[in-house]
């Protein structure tokens, strides 16, 4: 798995930052917040693909954290904590979004003009169908193969059994895999008379 | 073209290239601003916001208050309303038994202290009140789990509060001072008077004989933007009390049931909930509360 996004500090460094924001103190709360909220919103775009959800969705997720803070007994456990928060906030965002998302991603899904370069070409293909995709498949994608969560933290992230994260993680993978080949079939010739 | 590729690898690639690694200033901006507004949530499940649909809440409202006007019937011979009266009289000891037909758990079994937290088995407990010269007695079935100073099953809840003071606007953490005053109409008042609050038209009640007032809090239209929370009322520490998430994904508007008790010149406030259209749930929490006793120490 790839390794772009770099954990936030855990250990003293934020723990200590976590502790005091966790007592209501709001200037090491900007602290924590700061050190997460790039990888928040890396997430979250790749996920909702759209920059104003992602936004939302951010903001959501840091608000909540403040919120529940207290109710966070294990430092060590806060990555992973604040990824499922994001992750409610992601659907939440989404379904509010829901009448605007369909619109536009009907419009994306209109046939896209052959491209001769071969890489921008696939990453057309890749585009299209990771809009087909579910919330739920786009989700287990994101944090299995970008994020590099296990299958057991994905599934933890997500709020579902490792059983369910494993099938749509095949199930995401098989949908992606025939969007590529579907895509990569030869447009049709037209035979002149 | 793609036949044959790692597709995982491929997708992951992608995932690389397509990745926007820094979040607009605005973000954290915007979230900073809610922030300065929002209370931490320091309560645990007592905080759990329980909402009733319109219909139903009429309907529990109604069968609440029939068992308890029906248990002071029984034991007084008739109901007193006045907010505020005079003080129980001295057969309130009786109300140590259950004021209206027993539940099947109701009966003269041992009291035990309420334990600070876990399940619960069924049968009666007492709670002292922490910050209050007062004993909660009550008896719960099974699927109770206990908060030291609240009791919920997964569809209900319910908590006795000291509030001392109430917040003016109830999505900023403003107190009065001096602080409300130490009737169930300066409560009543307050909650009436709070910003960004609704509050129901008050029922007078009587709880083991004691009486008070029962409301229910619900968000005000058009509250303002950034407004995630309600917080009600403080605790005896200052810190936030009971609130409102306005986050949540239950559905439909909220409210909450709150019962002003005066025991004996003792205010108690009690937040007793269940979950939107849970008919079982709502009968169970009101064989609670019907069996209920609450005595000044």
């Amino acid at each position: 798995m790839n390794t772009a996004m770099t954990e936030a500090p855990t250990g003293t460094q934020l723990g200590d930052h976590l502790a005091r924001a966790r007592a209501g103190d709001r200037e090491a709360f900007d602290i924590v917040a700061a050190s997460v909220v790039d990888r928040l919103y890396t997430i979250a775009r790749l996920i909702l693909r759209d920059a104003d959800l992602a936004e939302d969705a951010v903001q959501d997720a840091l608000i909540r954290c403040w919120r529940d803070l207290p109710t966070l007994r294990d430092d060590s456990r806060f990555d992973s904590w604040i990824r499922r928060l994001l992750m409610n906030a992601i659907t939440d965002e989404f379904r509010r979004a829901g009448r605007r998302r369909s619109a536009i991603t009907r419009l994306r899904l209109e046939p896209l003009a052959a491209d001769p370069a071969d890489d921008v070409a696939t990453r057309e293909q890749l585009t299209r169908g990771f809009q087909r995709l579910t919330l739920d498949h786009r989700k287990v994608l994101v944090l299995r193969l970008y994020v590099g969560l296990s299958l057991d933290e994905t599934a933890s992230t997500i709020g579902i059994p490792a059983g369910t994260a494993k099938s749509r993680l095949h199930y995401a993978i098989e949908a992606m895999r025939v969007a590529l080949e579907a895509d990569a079939r030869p447009p049709i010739q037209e035979v002149s008379a | 073209m793609n036949a044959g590729r790692d597709v995982e690898r491929l997708i992951a690639d992608w995932f690389v290239e397509e990745a926007v690694l820094r979040a607009p200033d605005r973000v954290l901006e915007e979230a900073g601003r809610v922030v300065d507004r929002t209370n931490q949530r320091r309560l645990g499940v007592a905080w759990r916001t329980l909402f009733m649909s319109a219909p139903f809440r009429v309907a529990a409202a109604a069968a609440i208050g029939v068992l308890l006007v029906g248990g002071a019937l029984l034991m007084f011979g008739r109901p007193n309303h006045s907010v505020g009266g005079p003080p129980p009289t001295p057969s309130a000891r009786q109300s140590q038994a259950p004021s209206a037909p027993p539940s099947p758990t109701a009966t003269a079994a041992p009291v035990k202290a309420l334990p600070t937290d876990g399940r619960l088995s069924a049968g009666r407990y007492l709670m002292e009140m922490a910050d209050a010269p007062v004993d909660v007695e009550f008896t719960v079935g099974y699927g109770w789990t206990s908060g030291g100073w609240y009791v919920n099953t997964d569809r209900s809840s319910i908590s006795w509060w000291t509030v001392p003071n109430v917040y003016t606007d109830a999505c900023i953490a403003d107190l009065p001072d001096p602080a409300v005053g130490p009737t169930v109409d300066d409560l009543i008042t307050a909650l009436d008077e709070q910003a960004n609050t609704d509050m129901s038209t008050p029922v007078d009640v009587v709880v083991d004989g004691h009486p008070g007032v029962r409301v229910e809090l619900s968000p005000s239209d058009n509250l303002p933007d950034g407004c995630v929370q309600l917080t009600f009322w403080s605790m005896p520490d200052g810190t936030p009390g009971r609130g409102m998430d306005l986050l949540s994904d239950d559905p439909g508007a909220a409210a909450e049931p709150v019962w002003v008790l005066d025991v004996d010149g003792e205010r108690v406030v009690i937040v007793a909930a269940s979950a939107t259209g849970d008919e079982a749930a709502a009968l169970t929490m009101a064989d609670v509360m019907d069996g209920m006793t609450l005595t000044k120490r």
